[in-house]
């Protein structure tokens, strides 16, 4: 193996996977109408399911999520989610509540300002790539502490350390390609044309 | 915006993506709840917007494939005799995969985690490398875009420069989240109890 770096580069140019990924929601959610935001369908073992609108406004919290993390803004401010602190820790087992939505364009532009948080950060060479920020170091130290006090083994969060910008972005991508499928496909089981760009 | 190194040094690469071990755990663990009833995995929905569905079989199909293609990019290994896919049909055509049962299906994951889980055993600056593979790969796309006088595409790949690890492993999760979500959204609709596998 050989190294093929250019200082020039920016991290979002060499990754382009997290544009893409960004962008391909987008387009899923522009393409759903106003009247299918609330459609949820029936898990039939009795799970809870994100409606459509849920699954966008979802999408949206967590750009702002991972970009607050890589700030370390403590805020949730602009988000969709009323998180309830009793769940904690346990999303995927809990009932996802949300502020009353808003149209098909009020969540296109949460999308959006949401992924403008994230930019500064695409915007950054790529030799910052695998750099851990000020924010995610914050956020090491208060999870390890929170840890540490209900005696739970934190070796191996110790050995990774605090989260890179390139662990974040992951972290980003995978999560909304993932929701991103869900919405997709809820959407085209509805009759909606938002057949897949392979 | 502040960016700090981190004093930390973990020996693998899968340490320093933790994202990867648990993307893909939850891709398997969805594979390996398919139905062990040979027909059921043959269901798809049908699309009244006039695309068309993978089955249940070929949306697992394609998440195993396409792991092996990554990981074989990366390193150059052929996999090939453990692949479903047949004929790629874009967004234009239903694609066609050679058959496979469950069993094989699962094999052939099991297959891919294993090549996958030994290629991120490497250090982690690697991360950042391209390889022989990639190069050669590069190569290839140019010379078809060339061919198919598709110039701008063909400059856009260019600068970017022959595919780093790190990029194929961001596509890998994000592909395989997105394929992993529809897979489990079509077996929750129906009845199959997977939604609490993460």
């Amino acid at each position: 193996m050989s190294v093929a770096t250019s200082p020039a580069i920016t991290i979002g140019q060499h990754l382009p996977w997290v544009n893409m990924t960004l962008d391909y929601t987008e387009q899923i959610v522009s393409k759903i109408p106003e009247d299918l935001l609330d459609f949820r369908p029936v898990d039939p073992n009795g799970h809870f399911m994100f409606s459509l609108a849920e699954l966008a406004m979802h999408c949206a919290d967590t750009r702002r999520m991972f970009a607050r993390q890589l700030a370390g803004t403590e805020s949730e401010e602009g988000m969709w989610t009323e998180w309830d602190e009793n769940d904690a820790g346990s999303e995927m087992a809990m009932t996802w509540r949300f502020k009353p939505r808003g149209t098909k364009q009020e969540i296109l532009d949460s999308l959006r300002t949401a992924r403008e948080e994230l930019q500064p950060w695409f915007e950054l060479p790529l030799s910052s790539l695998m750099e851990a920020t000020d924010g995610t170091r914050a956020l090491f130290d208060q999870n390890l502490t929170k840890l540490r006090a209900k005696g739970v083994d934190v070796a191996e969060m110790e050995l990774r350390g605090p989260s890179t910008i390139n662990r974040v972005l992951f972290a980003l991508t995978a999560h909304e390609a993932g929701h991103r499928g869900t919405l997709q496909t809820l959407a085209r089981l509805q009759g909606v044309d938002a057949r897949g760009e392979h | 915006m502040s960016v700090a190194v981190s004093e930390t040094l973990p020996a693998t690469a899968l340490e320093v993506l933790p994202w990867a071990k648990w993307l893909m755990d939850y891709s398997d663990a969805v594979v390996n709840s398919l139905p062990e009833n040979e027909a059921a995995l043959d269901w798809r929905p049908t699309d009244d917007a006039g695309g068309w569905y993978l089955s249940i079989r070929e949306q697992a199909m394609h998440i195993v494939d396409e792991r092996l293609e990554v990981v074989s990019n990366i390193t150059g290994q052929d996999f090939s005799g453990m692949m479903f896919l047949q004929d790629y049909g874009g967004t234009e055509k239903p694609w066609t995969f050679k058959p496979g049962t469950r069993a094989q299906i699962i094999e052939s994951l099991k297959a891919g985690r294993a090549a996958a889980d030994e290629m991120l055993s490497m250090p982690p600056a690697q991360l950042l490398e391209s390889t022989d593979a990639l190069r050669a790969k590069f190569s290839e796309w140019c010379e078809k875009l060339k061919e198919q006088g598709k110039d701008e595409e063909l400059a856009k790949l260019q600068a970017r420069g022959p595919g780093r690890i790190i990029n194929m492993v961001m596509f890998l999760m994000g592909h395989e989240q997105s394929h992993r979500s529809v897979l489990q959204h079509l077996l929750r609709r129906q009845g199959h109890e997977v939604a609490r596998l993460a």
